[in-house]
């Protein structure tokens, strides 16, 4: 014979009624207050509505509220043993950031091999699942079962089964510098006033991205903070300058434009000395001197 | 003051002057200062070759003196270092000369870097005697055009007067030292520092934007009124007129676009050219600290692209950029896999270009509870390369000796070939008609000892470009 559910008397719906126009919580008084009822009568209902999971305590400082439950998180808990819900709730509360095992033991307070336990047991429920980030493979991270990672576990779009996409990242490089190149050469020829020039050539993340999307190389559609990082690069490869400007409404925008000239190659590094990774040896006469160095004899009879 | 430091000084004195003056130099250096008994004690030289020895360089300002004025008390000599080190920097100087003013100006420079400091009546003198020589028609050396060229010198502020030279009491000069009229006469290095500085400006930019925004600078620089070895760290200010009115007589192509082009070179991130008030049409000025802290920054940079490959230096860039910045921001940045940026990251740490910043977030000081933060320390990086800058013209300088060494009697025989060939022409005898002193594989084999020696000065001059960039962030750093 099934379990009988739960009937609810008018004091505890009047509760979930107060606690559902406040999602954020309310303390004793104001439960009081907003709900109209006695101490005692609002004490029974609140340990009802404990004990059917109904709603949750918490503490801000010194002060204790109470707030309504998700029904859906109740669902998910439903059949679990208390160690069970105590980690399901600390892994569920890390969201799709996930959290690392030694936390979820300093958090709950439970021995290792418990918990190892009771994160096989959950695993096998399908109500988490571990996660490898790609920063750190020998991390376990643990996550709710239906949540999509993070970013920063999977890497992104430049990330494919684990591995950085190398290849990828460099051609998406070399075409959005063709693309601010061809749009600064076209941007020359057509304006002679050189400010109305760089005003044409210089793109905004939305253009590169469109012109990513034309190219059809990316299987995935691209994030703008993606597209964004790919520009950063070739900005710190001394390849391409970024300018900020306040658009509409006076919000921050930034453009991006190829320079005319490659970075060249200056002084001491055009002389094998100023490259050279034993240079703090050298001296004459020694182990390490200019005139038996091999790197100096292969620059003089280049 | 480095080791390096230390055997370039004394190999620039020992190839200009001789083992003797190399000797004292040496023991100058190796001393912060020195009264004549010391020098004599701890070189074994006579007092005459000291005295020698000190006037000549003192006349070069490799050794400066100073006295306390009193009588009976001694008088101190120390090296003084930025002067020796300008000695690489002659050929550019003589080179900067005769580009702007002709082979006489370049003759007149080159008699004045030789003799160190000297009267404008031996100038000159030398001068004729030398241009005598070299023209084959004696006596067509005009004095007058000497003196307008001397003249010309002085406004540039390329010479200047050597007030300097004589102590107020103490040791008497050096009797090498003639005091016709009273004046002395030296090469001012830094005003060609300045125009060194003006180049580096305009080239920098051109690179960086285009031609035209370079001419506008070259403007701006050639209106600047600062005194010559003044450190200030902007140049004079320009109106916006005076820039056009330049502009018109250089390129009036660009008198339109002048606006523009200002607009361009005040909004860029370098700072370079910066505008200062609004009024009629705006004033604008060239930030010199900023211009030797990017140009600093862009060597660095290319000696960590060159030394550790494109990846690293972009990594470097990163640092560079964000100065104090964490590990993991770093990696995210990077677009390149976690291990390769942590890998490279820490490359450029072991080799000093990166330093470590500790931020502990709790008094226990605990490893998990400290942020450790990455930064370039511009500063410390400048001088450690500005050593190895030194220590690479050394070594440039050791394997030219070796090579010439090698070669010295092939060299003779040529230096003899060519004064043959320069007497026989005076005499009025074909240089065909004369009986080839060097074999085909004599002159295969010093042909490519030549090539050898001028690849070792193209290398001294690339470097010379790094020396100045690091020297005058270095300067820039310390007056700010």
């Amino acid at each position: 014979m099934p379990p009988r559910a739960a009937v609810l008397g008018g004091n505890e719906n009047k509760l979930l009624e107060v606690l559902s126009q406040n999602p954020e919580g309310c303390t004793d008084k104001l439960l009081q207050q907003k709900a109209k009822l006695e101490k005692s009568a609002l004490v029974a209902s609140i340990n009802k509505l404990l004990k059917l999971g109904r709603l949750e305590i918490k503490s801000q400082g010194s002060i204790l509220i109470y707030q309504l439950r998700d029904v859906k998180s109740n669902e998910a808990t439903k059949g679990m043993g208390q160690e069970e819900k105590i980690v399901f709730k600390i892994i569920e509360e890390a969201g799709n950031k996930g959290i690392w095992v030694k936390e979820i033991r300093t958090r709950s307070n439970l021995q290792l091999t418990q918990l190892n336990k009771v994160l096989k047991s959950l695993e096998g429920k399908k109500s988490i699942r571990s996660v490898k980030p790609v920063n750190d493979s020998k991390k376990k991270i643990y996550m709710v079962y239906d949540l999509k990672p993070d970013s920063s576990l999977t890497g992104g779009a430049w990330y494919g089964e684990n591995d950085f996409e190398t290849e990828f990242v460099d051609i998406l490089g070399r075409q959005t510098l063709t693309f601010l190149q061809r749009q600064r050469s076209h941007a020359e020829v057509q304006h002679a006033d050189p400010a109305s020039a760089q005003r044409h050539m210089m793109c905004d993340i939305k253009q590169v991205k469109h012109f990513i999307s034309q190219l059809g190389i990316s299987k995935v559609e691209l994030e703008d903070a993606e597209v964004k990082q790919i520009l950063e690069s070739l900005v710190f490869d001394g390849l391409v300058s970024r300018i900020h400007t306040l658009g509409e409404g006076g919000k921050k925008q930034t453009f991006y434009g190829a320079i005319k000239h490659k970075p060249l190659t200056t002084g001491i590094s055009r002389v094998p000395c100023g490259v050279c990774p034993i240079i703090s040896q050298c001296i004459p006469g020694g182990l390490v001197s200019p005139q038996t160095c091999t790197y100096m004899k292969e620059w003089l009879n280049f | 003051m480095t080791t390096s430091i230390h055997q370039l000084v004394v190999s620039l004195v020992d190839d200009l002057f001789g083992v003797i003056c190399a000797k004292a130099i040496a023991t100058l250096l190796s001393n912060k200062r020195l009264n004549m008994k010391d020098i004599i004690e701890k070189t074994g030289f006579d007092r005459r070759t000291v005295n020698q020895c000190l006037c000549v360089l003192i006349k070069h300002r490799f050794v400066r003196f100073e006295g306390s004025g009193e009588k009976n008390q001694p008088v101190w000599y120390s090296v003084d270092i930025p002067h020796s080190l300008n000695l690489p920097f002659y050929p550019m100087f003589v080179n900067i000369v005769k580009q702007q003013h002709g082979d006489d100006a370049e003759i007149m420079l080159e008699e004045l870097l030789h003799q160190g400091s000297t009267s404008r009546e031996i100038l000159l003198e030398t001068c004729m005697t030398r241009m005598k020589v070299s023209v084959k028609d004696q006596g067509s050396v005009d004095a007058d055009k000497l003196n307008s060229v001397f003249e010309v010198l002085i406004s540039r502020s390329y010479i200047e007067k050597a007030d300097d030279l004589l102590p107020e009491s103490g040791e008497p000069p050096p009797k090498k030292c003639k005091t016709t009229g009273g004046i002395m006469w030296r090469v001012n290095t830094q005003a060609f520092f300045n125009f060194m500085r003006d180049t580096h400006i305009v080239e920098f930019v051109k690179n960086r934007f285009d031609e035209g925004a370079s001419e506008v600078v070259s403007v701006i620089l050639t209106l600047n009124t600062q005194i010559c070895g003044d450190m200030s760290q902007c140049s004079s200010s320009v109106t916006y007129d005076q820039v056009l009115h330049g502009l018109k007589n250089k390129n009036p192509d660009l008198v339109n676009f002048a606006k523009s082009y200002l607009d361009i070179l005040t909004d860029s991130d370098l700072g370079i050219v910066k505008l200062i008030d609004e009024y009629g049409g705006g004033s604008y000025l060239i930030n010199f600290a900023n211009f030797y802290q990017e140009f600093a920054k862009h060597h660095i940079s290319s000696i960590v692209r060159e030394r550790f490959g494109p990846k690293c230096h972009r990594i470097f860039a990163i640092v560079l950029a964000r100065n104090m910045i964490e590990q993991k921001q770093v990696s995210e940045l990077a677009l390149m896999p976690y291990k390769d940026a942590k890998e490279l990251l820490y490359t450029l740490y072991t080799e000093n270009f990166l330093e470590i910043q500790e931020l502990h977030r709790t008094p226990d000081f605990s490893p998990l509870r400290t942020f450790y933060l990455f930064k370039v320390p511009l500063e410390k990086l400048t001088l450690k390369l500005l050593d190895v800058c030194y220590k690479a013209i050394f070594n440039l300088m050791e394997i030219r000796k070796a090579k010439l060494d090698e070669n010295s009697r092939l060299v003779d025989k040529s230096l003899r070939a060519d004064a043959a060939v320069m007497v026989a022409t005076q005499r009025g005898i074909s240089p065909n008609d004369l009986e080839d002193m060097l074999t085909s594989s004599e002159k295969q084999q010093l042909g490519s000892c030549m090539r050898l020696v001028k690849r070792l000065d193209l290398g001294e001059i690339n470097i010379l470009d790094s020396i100045t960039a690091l020297t005058h962030f270095g300067t820039s750093q310390t007056l700010s």
